[in-house]
């Protein structure tokens, strides 16, 4: 167990590293796309620069009341909060017995406010973004807690630190490595980005979800995916790439993992083109069915 | 000494009740003082409830009443509050008080007010009172006169309305599927007095133990048709086909009753009958029962949440919600009657969390309800397509609605979280594959209630350009509404004061006794630690605030946004045609069809007998129905007004009955 200073200084160091280092993943993806389109590019900085280009614009807004200031805050609290929860090799200050569902549901939390806020812009593209959202969640979402299930089944554990220890002690076996594929592949729509950019869909929705969002608020929400990108892909890699080092080379080896798994996903963004809702929903149907045998295997000991 | 006082105090509440119930009679025609009385009445006894409730928690103690002895069938009619009786009482006293307040000003809305009072409040009453003798009854007579009391004064309310047909309808089908669960009720209750000579709760206990040794077929029978009785109660599928129909028809504070405590009554009955009368010899029946639990919570969870999730109407959603949330607490049941022998600390983890999603449950609910009962108030509608837009007409609601919602949907750090880790953490880890799988089907009914809890406030209160005009409710109404969502929040954030309490109750039951002590240092103040760790929602929200803090800084002071239409691309639309589809796709089968036509490949369509088993109408209700039409049918041919055939009958009947008795007496 750690002392509760570290714990406290852990509490406060992870949401500022988190806020501080997620736009650079932006910056990230705009670059390698531009490179597969043999353009210059953006530079890195870019997500930082949008952030605080956003952030000093005139607020435009149809509907302007508690509840649509609120959910920013909501949306970027719950993802950065997930953040604080997840280890570093198996370090894990807050750690305790049910944090995989409380990452979970904190994830699907964040997801759930910017839906609410694109519902409650009363914008009916908003509208048609956010109820894409929730129905993309409706098949993401148990993707990626059955993915995680089977490791909780295979080590006996909900929590995230014993998981990771048990997962590098023991290496790989078939149903953690059907594991892995399948949260790669719900990790996509965590990302909001092609091929599953359904709820904003520029060229069809205008931004969906974020439509009628501005200033501050927009700002809020695109720092809010910042994060998320960031600690759906810590939380991959930690669980599926697990590598137990000492400390200052285990938050080295994370960094490095995080970006080199962010960008294969960013080369298959530029790759692939965005994918109807109902093909959405019929591909992870497959990847559900895929990782229920996944769990299977894992009750039987494989 | 303290004891005799809690029997003391609910007679008393009951004879406050009763008192209301004749008050609130002889004055109904005068409005205004019967709404005042009907409110005092109810909650004077909710008080007293409460005392009794928590004081029977809190000090551990069972209290008797012989109330007579009826020697013709060697029984005496008892009353007996324990523990269990406790926190169902507790539940009673805590939601009748916010819907006795809702009720205050919700019937003097002009829909309602051409209805006379006299049945109401005094059914609202004789409601509660009835309630409170199901779970303090402890002998089958009284429990089932009571059941029945239950079921007799929520039809009265239920048929409030009784203008509109559909309500007439949808009360009747209430009444007689409930009425076919009490009927098996009844059946057991024979069947277990005939094979122990008496109704009350110990010969039962006796009795069930000598028939798990002798005729354990016998015993199945009985369990079967408890199990049916109290399911249609807790409203598990299919018997619970009643419950999305007896919602919308059923005037709000009264959903808010039988969703938060009278279903929950249901699976009193299943804790009483299958956990707390079982004595030791009968629990492998437990086990193996624990599987009937388990397959018919799991599907109820999920059917109940994806029909939840395609309604268009608020209150058949918060309806089929019920049923989900009902398979929830269920299938935590199952497990832990499924687990106690292999894991105790596991077994005593799930019934935790189902104990726990009782209280939430029963509170998320109720403040549900009373917003959808608000927002018809106010607007005169419930289906979604006339809602939406109402966030800024009335804020008061909307909170709560969102706490409500956020509540269900399973989110830290609001109730349900805690109750579905818990039980998530006992069916994953129980090392037994069906059990684990029925893991992954509660996870997917939890996608589903994110899914409809924001469906229901989007619906209501977003998605439409926001009203302008000024639609909040009385005071009463947000009163009620506030009370249950400060109530959820103090849940939320402290469970493991609640989950203390709940896990003295649970080791009251033989079957996890013991497992009290072992799990003393378990539940902490506030603090939650199924194996080891702990979790405090204060955690979640001392992590909220620091991020909050940060981002406020980032974001700087405040500006004042500049107002502008809707942004729709330059089309020219009018405000009123804005507004999503409830479905959540506009014009997805006219248009969406032919713009992208299916590509022609090979679906799984599901067969059909699937599909018609989904409609329990057609194959449960209507069969009784048409049944019922037949028989009654053949009676009337009998009497036909000739007074030769009704001799003929009779010398027919006699001859029968000679017939009997000589070949019972031939011996």
């Amino acid at each position: 167990m750690v002392s509760w200073q570290v714990a406290l200084a852990w509490a406060i160091v992870t949401p500022l590293m988190l806020l501080a280092i997620s736009p650079f993943l932006d910056g990230l993806a705009r670059k390698i796309r531009a490179r597969l389109h043999s353009r210059v590019g953006p530079p890195l900085t870019q997500g930082y620069l949008d952030l605080v280009k956003l952030a000093g614009k005139t607020d435009v807004t149809p509907t302007a009341n508690a509840l649509t200031n609120f959910l920013p805050f909501l949306a970027l609290g719950s993802a950065v909060t997930a953040g604080v929860f997840l280890p570093i090799s198996d370090f894990a200050p807050l750690a305790f017995a049910g944090d995989l569902v409380v990452v979970l549901y904190l994830l699907g939390l964040s997801t759930v406010a910017v839906v609410l806020g694109g519902a409650a812009s009363g914008n009916p593209f908003g509208f048609l973004g956010a109820a894409r959202e929730l129905q993309l969640l409706l098949f993401v979402e148990p993707v990626l807690a059955f993915a995680l299930f089977v490791l909780a089944v295979k080590s006996g554990t909900f929590r995230l630190s014993e998981i990771v220890v048990w997962h590098a002690q023991n290496g790989y076996t078939l149903s953690t490595v059907l594991a892995g594929i399948s949260a790669f592949s719900a990790m996509l729509p965590y990302f909001g980005k092609l091929p599953f950019d359904l709820a904003e869909a520029e060229q069809e929705l205008m931004g969906g979800v974020l439509l009628e969002q501005a200033s501050w608020r927009l700002a809020l929400y695109r720092w809010t995916f910042f994060v998320k990108w960031f600690i759906v892909t810590w939380l991959f890699c930690e669980l599926f790439l697990p590598v137990i080092a000492p400390f200052p080379f285990n938050l080295l080896l994370l960094l490095v993992k995080v970006v080199v798994v962010f960008s294969i996903a960013s080369v298959l963004e530029t790759l692939l083109a965005r994918l109807r809702l109902d093909h959405a929903r019929a591909f992870f149907i497959h990847v559900a069915f895929f990782v229920l045998f996944a769990l299977a295997f894992a009750l039987i000991g494989a | 000494m303290e004891a005799e006082n809690l029997m003391k105090a609910i007679l008393l509440a009951g004879f406050v009740l009763a008192l209301g119930v004749v008050v609130t009679a002889l004055t109904a025609g005068q409005r205004t003082i019967t709404r005042v009385l009907g409110t005092f009445f109810a909650v004077l006894s909710s008080i007293i409830l409460l005392y009794a409730g928590i004081g029977l928690i809190v000090w551990g103690t069972t209290t008797t009443l012989v109330l007579t002895e009826v020697p013709a069938i060697k029984t005496r009619l008892t009353l007996q509050a324990d523990m269990l009786s406790g926190l169902f009482l507790s539940l009673i006293a805590i939601l009748s008080v916010p819907a006795a307040l809702h009720s205050y000003a919700y019937l003097e809305h002009p829909h309602y007010r051409q209805e006379h009072l006299i049945r109401y409040y005094p059914m609202f009453l004789l409601f509660i009172l009835a309630m409170v003798g199901v779970v303090v009854a402890y002998d089958l007579l009284t429990f089932l006169v009571f059941w029945e009391l239950m079921t007799l004064a929520s039809y009265v309310l239920v048929a409030y309305e009784r203008q509109k047909p559909e309500n007439l309808r949808a009360a009747l089908k209430y009444f007689i599927l409930t009425h076919l669960g009490a009927l098996c009720l009844l059946v057991a209750a024979v069947i277990l007095w005939v094979q122990g000579g008496s109704f009350e709760f110990q010969t039962v206990f006796a009795t069930i133990e000598k028939l798990a040794k002798t005729r354990p077929m016998l015993l199945h029978g009985i369990f079967a048709l408890l199990f049916i009785g109290f399911a249609t109660k807790a409203a598990l599928f299919p018997f619970g086909d009643w419950l999305p129909d007896a919602h919308p028809a059923a005037p709000s504070p009264i959903s808010a009753i039988l969703s938060g405590v009278m279903i929950k009554l249901g699976i009193y009955g299943f804790l009483r009958f299958f956990i707390w009368l079982l004595p030791t010899a009968a629990f492998p029946f437990a086990y193996y029962w624990s599987y009937v639990f388990g397959i018919f919570g799991v599907v109820s969870a999920i059917l109940g949440g994806a029909a939840a999730t395609v309604t268009y109407d608020a209150k058949v959603l918060l309806a089929y919600s019920s049923i989900a949330q009902s398979g929830f607490i269920t299938l935590g049941i199952g497990a832990g009657m499924f687990l106690f022998k292999q894991d105790l600390q596991l077994a005593n983890i799930a019934i935790a969390g189902a104990f726990f999603h009782i209280v939430g449950d029963a509170l998320v609910k109720a403040l549900l309800f009373l917003n959808a009962g608000s927002v018809l108030y106010a607007t005169g509608s419930r289906r979604f397509a006339d809602l939406g837009g109402l966030l800024e007409s009335m804020p008061e609601t909307a909170g709560t609605a969102f706490i409500g919602s956020m509540a269900i949907a399973g989110f830290p750090p609001l109730t349900a979280f805690v109750s579905k880790w818990l039980i998530l953490q006992a069916l994953l880890f129980s090392k037994s594959i069906p059990v684990t799988f029925s893991g992954v089907g509660m996870l997917l009914a939890s996608i589903f209630s994110i899914l409809y809890s924001v469906k229901f406030f989007s619906s209501c209160f977003l998605v439409k350009p926001m009203r302008p005009e000024k639609l909040e409710v009385p005071l009463t109404m947000r009163l009620s509404q506030l009370l249950l969502a400060l109530l959820i929040i103090a849940v939320g954030l402290f469970p493991g004061l609640v989950l203390e309490g709940l896990s003295w109750i649970i080791s009251d039951a033989s079957m996890f006794g013991g497992a009290g002590q072992e799990l003393a240092e378990v539940w902490q103040w506030a603090w939650v630690q199924p194996f080891t760790g702990s979790f405090s929602p204060l955690v979640v929200v001392g992590m909220f605030l620091v991020v909050l803090a940060f981002v406020a800084i980032a974001v700087g002071t405040e500006r004042q946004p500049r107002k502008v239409p809707i942004w729709l691309g330059g089309e020219l639309v009018k405000p009123e045609q804005l507004g999503g589809h409830p479905q959540g796709v506009p014009l997805r089968e006219e248009l969406l069809q032919r713009a992208y036509p299916r590509a022609p490949v090979p679906r799984w369509r599901p067969p059909s007998w699937f599909v018609k088993l989904l409609d329990p109408e057609a194959w449960m209700y209507r069969p009784v129905i048409s049944g019922g039409e037949w028989i009654s049918d053949l009676l009337r041919r009998a009497h036909t007004g000739v007074p030769h055939l009704y001799i003929a009958w009779q010398i027919v009947g006699a001859v029968i009955i000679a017939l009997i008795v000589w070949l019972m007496f031939r011996s």
